[in-house]
């Protein structure tokens, strides 16, 4: 699953449509549960509205027109079937089949996938690290890793970006849902899996034994690459991750002396998350104008706009985005282009453009559903087409050798003692006393980063030439 | 607002035949069958949150063909539930009869589709159409980027309605444009020819609608060109099954009175179903030949001949189906494909999973190289039949009287 991008509702008219539902088959009440998950942060909502009827396209005059049919369908199978079937067991079937064949990411979520999504949001629960960046390209195809989180057990196992998940512990993904693949991956923490992966260079794929582990995830990374030039690497969007690249943002323009010529921001391999952090995000590097609008069939068009206060500075920009660029990644990536607030470098983004929410059933399963399109300031939507960069560059090791270690790189080293200079070039030598962390040198090895960081240099020189 | 809300109600409990007025009692019911899961109401509840909720109008035919898709496939392999066009397609394949212009075609891709045969009769042979010729365009739309399916999509039609078909032949200086008027094809299912003098081969390719008034046709032919027919093979590889009832009436041309077949469905109710005729070529031993490609309605007819002794089974063991499925068709122009049965040979044997196992068991050695000792160039090529044919002297030169002694057997028992 590219991380489900949610928002929020609350219960409203729940007891309209608990006493409705009743009429029609339960007793019992079930308890609407209001759910937090840390992670992708839904919320589980019990159906709303569901006393106003508001199909929009009828099917010739009579929405129920297909119910009748089913219904025929299914007294057929109950009558004639060459042996009794539960009636149980054709139902689930036929709303596993209806919700997984809309789109990619809708599914049914039965009660105790539901009850695993809460045991996950308690941080009980042992993962491998691609939960959250899997994609399946079409109905019977196996899932493809987007982005396995780093440092965790699939990460450190060396899967890929693009790998394919032929198997789970022996269970060919093709027939599953991603929903179905996530509840194979995750079990309790030490438990092992196994896992069968194709890559294409490979003549054949390979099984891979992963330890599930609690995963931790930091959202952002961040480091000077050179003077007064901050990078910040964000992993997804979850809760607080725009104040988190906030505080990252005042922390290193401090540490830059109040100034920074530039700014990497660095979306690559970032699967989404929640929108409204999304638009948080954008709201920190945009002072006024449209963010994102969603259109969705329930409400009408809703709009988020940026606001002045807490607007950071206007340093020129780039932004990185790769083909794992995903969702709540590409709000981001397209209202900063659209807004020609910054220059985008990688390649085309993966275009995932929609929203899915969570919605949940009387009797504790859920509907996890699409309910929404999103669309950058431009009135471009992103399903399937991506974001395409300003700059095309391929991943990729940079050209040219990589600048060797030297004693300033070690940790604990002595540092520069500017009294012991005859003379003391500080102002007029800006790269004096900047040291390049051990992160920046790794990150300039990578082509897309250090042609944004040659951008940016090259732009705060024209810059300079031009005041003369 | 209420008022609404209770037509909505109503109407769901009156479509699945809940009374409105007793809400209560038909909730208790559904209860007691196992859970709301067990409801048909909370299907349409569900349906109701998707067709709500969901980002753009969604149809609940569609959601209701995704839902019945998935059901269906969940309870056996062969169940399923056919969409409008699928459903068509599958009648024109059983029914062995289509609007089309009359051709046997295959393509490779990249390249113009290819005629292998043009059917007697139709109006691409009464155009003049010929085995060998290229199909580059069909309504003016070049073949090389299409399917084998989507240009025999474009070929096929209602009866009466016209298509242009742009043919290529060596010799022409140029691609000619045919302009034909479909009709009513009927594919052969069966096919027959003269192995040596006084053998004779009838191939089934399918149990389709009409599949037993072609073998008859074959036998006859047969019989007048083959004065006294010493054998005969039937040949039922690669034979997929069709219709149930199509397999009874082939079997009856080559058996007396007697049960071809019994079927089991729910709840243990039995059907059997008999030869109603009489042999055709009494007395002439018989050969039925089987691959693993042989499945259902031709593994009834191979289980029956074998069970009845009329026939020596030789090939592989055959594919294991053993049930029948009933084709159901519904308002809207979708159908159902559900498994109604299971079925049993003559001496109840379950052919499921194990199949027809041949009296003589067959393969093509890697290593055999057709002879050139006089036989016919079709059977050179094939070692099953020849196989099947050698059996077949074989028999004949015994001289025995098999077929008289059965036939004692019967008339005592």
């Amino acid at each position: 699953m590219v991380n489900t991008v949610t928002s929020f509702h609350l219960c409203k008219d729940r007891d309209k449509v608990l006493s409705w539902f009743r009429t029609l088959c339960v007793e019992e009440a079930m308890p609407c549960p209001f759910i937090r998950k840390a992670l992708t942060l839904i919320v589980f909502t019990s159906l709303i509205h569901i006393s106003v009827p508001c199909i929009a396209r009828p099917d010739s005059g009579n929405p129920y027109a297909g119910l009748n049919l089913f219904a025929k369908i299914l007294s057929y199978v109950e009558r004639e079937y060459v042996e009794e079937v539960p009636r149980s067991k054709l139902i689930r079937g036929a709303i596993l089949g209806m919700l997984q064949s809309l789109d990619p990411y809708s599914a049914y979520l039965t009660p105790e996938e539901v009850r695993k999504i809460r045991a996950e949001a308690a941080g009980k629960v042992g993962r491998t690290g691609l939960e959250e960046g899997l994609a399946k390209p079409g109905r019977d195809e196996p899932v493809v890793v987007i982005s396995p989180i780093e440092d965790s057990p699939a990460w450190q196992k060396g899967i890929h970006p693009g790998d394919r998940l032929l198997e789970v512990d022996g269970k060919a993904t093709g027939r599953l849902s991603i929903h179905k693949v996530i509840t194979l991956l995750q079990g309790e923490i030490g438990t092992r899996l196994v896992l069968k992966v194709d890559r294409s260079i490979w003549p054949e794929a390979k099984p891979i034994e992963i330890e599930r582990a609690k995963v931790v995830l930091p959202a952002v990374q961040s480091t000077l690459l050179a003077p007064n030039i901050a990078y910040f690497r964000l992993a997804f969007f979850r809760d607080r991750t725009d104040k988190e690249l906030s505080r990252a943002i005042d922390n290193l323009q401090a540490e830059s002396g109040g100034k920074l010529d530039g700014v990497v921001l660095d979306l690559r391999k970032n699967p989404g998350g929640l929108v409204k952090t999304a638009v948080a995000v954008a709201d920190l590097f945009l002072d006024h104008g449209l963010i994102l609008s969603t259109k969705g069939r329930r409400r009408r068009e809703e709009r988020f706009y940026a606001h002045r206060s807490g607007t950071k500075d206007s340093w020129p920009m780039v932004v990185l985005i790769d083909s794992g660029t995903a969702s709540a990644a590409e709000i981001v990536a397209g209202t900063l282009k659209d807004h020609s607030r910054a220059l985008i470098i990688g390649t085309r983004s993966f275009g995932k453009g929609s929203v899915q929410e969570i919605i949940g059933l009387p009797d504790g399963s859920a509907l996890k559903l699409t309910t929404k399109t999103y669309y950058t300031p431009s009135h471009v939507s992103i399903q399937g087409r991506g974001i395409t960069p300003d700059i095309i560059i391929a991943p990729g090791p940079a050209m040219g050798t990589p600048p060797p270690i030297r004693e300033k790189d070690l940790a604990g080293h002595f540092k520069h003692d500017a009294n012991n200079k005859p003379e003391s070039a500080g102002k007029q030598n800006p790269d004096n006393g900047f040291t390049v962390s051990l992160m920046a040198k790794e990150l300039l090895r990578d082509q897309q980063v250090k042609t944004a960081l040659g951008y940016l240099k090259s732009w705060s020189m024209f810059k300079r030439a031009g005041k003369h | 607002m209420n008022h609404r809300a209770f037509i909505h109600v109503s109407l769901v409990l009156m479509l699945f035949g809940g009374s409105a007025s007793n809400a209560a009692t038909k909730a208790k019911i559904i209860k007691n069958r196992g859970g709301e899961h067990a409801s048909a109401a909370w299907f349409a509840y569900v349906l109701s949150a998707v067709q709500r909720n969901y980002f753009k109008p969604v149809s609940s035919y569609d959601l209701v063909y995704f839902a019945a898709q998935n059901m269906l496939e969940k309870l056996d392999p062969h169940s399923a539930f056919l969409p409008p066009r699928s459903f068509q397609q599958m009648r024109d394949d059983t029914s062995g009869e289509f609007g089309g212009i009359g051709l046997v075609v295959t393509k490779a891709p990249n390249k113009p589709v290819l005629v292998e045969e043009p059917i007697d009769g139709s109006p691409a042979a009464r155009a003049g159409i010929k085995k060998g010729d290229k199909i580059s365009a069909v309504g003016g739309k070049s073949t090389l980027p299409m399917s084998l399916d989507d240009a025999v999509n474009k070929m096929k039609g209602r009866r009466g309605t016209p298509v242009i078909i742009t043919v290529e032949r060596k010799g022409w200086s140029g691609p000619r444009d045919f302009h034909l008027i479909r009709d009513y094809i009927r594919m052969k299912s069966s096919k027959y020819r003269t192995l040596e003098p006084g053998y004779g081969y009838i191939s089934i390719s399918m149990f389709t609608e009409h599949t037993d008034y072609y073998v008859k046709q074959g036998l006859k032919k047969l019989l007048e060109m083959n004065n006294p027919l010493k054998g005969l093979i039937l040949d039922l590889r690669g034979n997929p099954g069709g219709l149930l009832d199509q397999s009874v009436r082939v079997a009856e041309l080559f058996m007396e009175k007697g049960k071809v077949v019994s079927t089991i469905g729910r709840g243990g109710k039995k059907d059997e179903l008999f030869a109603q005729g009489s042999d055709l070529v009494p007395g002439v031993p018989m050969v039925v030949l089987v691959n693993a490609g042989s499945a259902s309605a031709a593994e009834i007819l191979a289980g029956a001949l074998q069970d009845h002794k009329r026939a020596l089974i030789v090939g592989e063991p055959t594919f294991g189906k053993g049930s029948v499925q009933s084709i159901i068709e519904l308002d809207d122009g979708s159908g159902l494909k559900l498994t109604v049965a299971r079925y049993y040979t003559p001496n109840g044997r379950s052919i499921q999973e194990t199949g027809i196992i041949p009296d003589v068991v067959v393969r093509r050695p890697v290593s055999w190289k057709p002879r050139g000792d006089g036989t016919s160039a079709q059977i050179e090529n094939d070692y099953v039949e020849f196989v099947g044919l050698e059996t077949l002297k074989a028999w004949s030169k015994f001289g025995s009287s098999i077929h008289e002694k059965k036939k004692g057997e019967k008339s005592g028992g």
